[in-house]
């Protein structure tokens, strides 16, 4: 039985250091959202919704974390061909969906505008885009994960 | 696209994961592979068959 790749302890150590830099990153934006919402007198509904898609993408993000650990404590590789491949279908996906969330965000923005008289600023449309962007890219690499990738 | 990659395995008392080692990717990897809900690189298929010490086209069927 041949063994075509056994990987090396630089690459074992690389996975390990990505897997516990994304645990910090995902804690620092839980914590600073949590700082956030302490902070704040009062909320309203739209910071509610942005504050509930990043708990979201943490949750996301850290099930992806713990996947990828206990792959590596397996001793298998933590990313592989079939893992960057759906990260790339998931990322055209997001993409396309940036494109129309972007289009929706700015339409919504006119009709508030006309019928508050107050629309979107540019940061919260560029917020929404990114935020509404990075649910469909995790969404679309869930349902990958669980459907494949056999085209 | 059908594979043969289970009975090889079994042909070789080989658990999914132990392939996965032997290969160099993630067991989910190999789940998919015999589930025929991945399409593998020439280069994946091509390790494959070669821990499995078969032929590609004997692992791999592609019916239209």
């Amino acid at each position: 039985m041949r063994n075509i790749k056994n990987k090396s302890k630089s690459g074992v150590a690389k996975d390990k250091r990505e897997i516990v830099v994304g645990f910090i990153v995902a804690a620092l934006v839980l914590a600073t959202t949590v700082l956030y919402v302490t902070n704040m007198g009062s909320i309203n509904l739209s910071e509610y919704s942005t504050i509930l898609i990043i708990i979201v993408l943490v949750i996301g993000a850290t099930w992806v974390l713990v996947d990828r650990m206990r792959n590596v404590k397996a001793g298998l590789p933590a990313k592989d061909e079939m893992t960057v491949r759906l990260m790339h279908k998931s990322g055209y996906y997001a993409f396309l969906a940036s494109i129309y969330i972007a289009l929706a965000l700015m339409l919504s923005s006119d009709f508030l505008e006309e019928s508050n008289g107050a629309g979107l600023d540019a940061g919260q449309i560029g917020g929404g885009i990114i935020l509404l962007s990075a649910i469909v890219f995790m969404g679309s690499y869930f349902y990958l994960s669980h459907k494949g990738a056999a085209e | 696209m059908k594979t043969r990659i289970k009975e090889f395995r079994a042909k070789y008392d080989l658990t999914q994961e132990q392939l996965a080692q032997k290969v160099g990717v993630r067991r989910e990897t190999i789940v998919f592979l015999e589930a025929g809900k991945y399409n593998p690189s020439l280069k994946l298929a091509h390790d494959v068959a070669k821990t499995l010490k078969t032929k590609i086209d004997e692992l791999f069927t592609f019916e239209k």
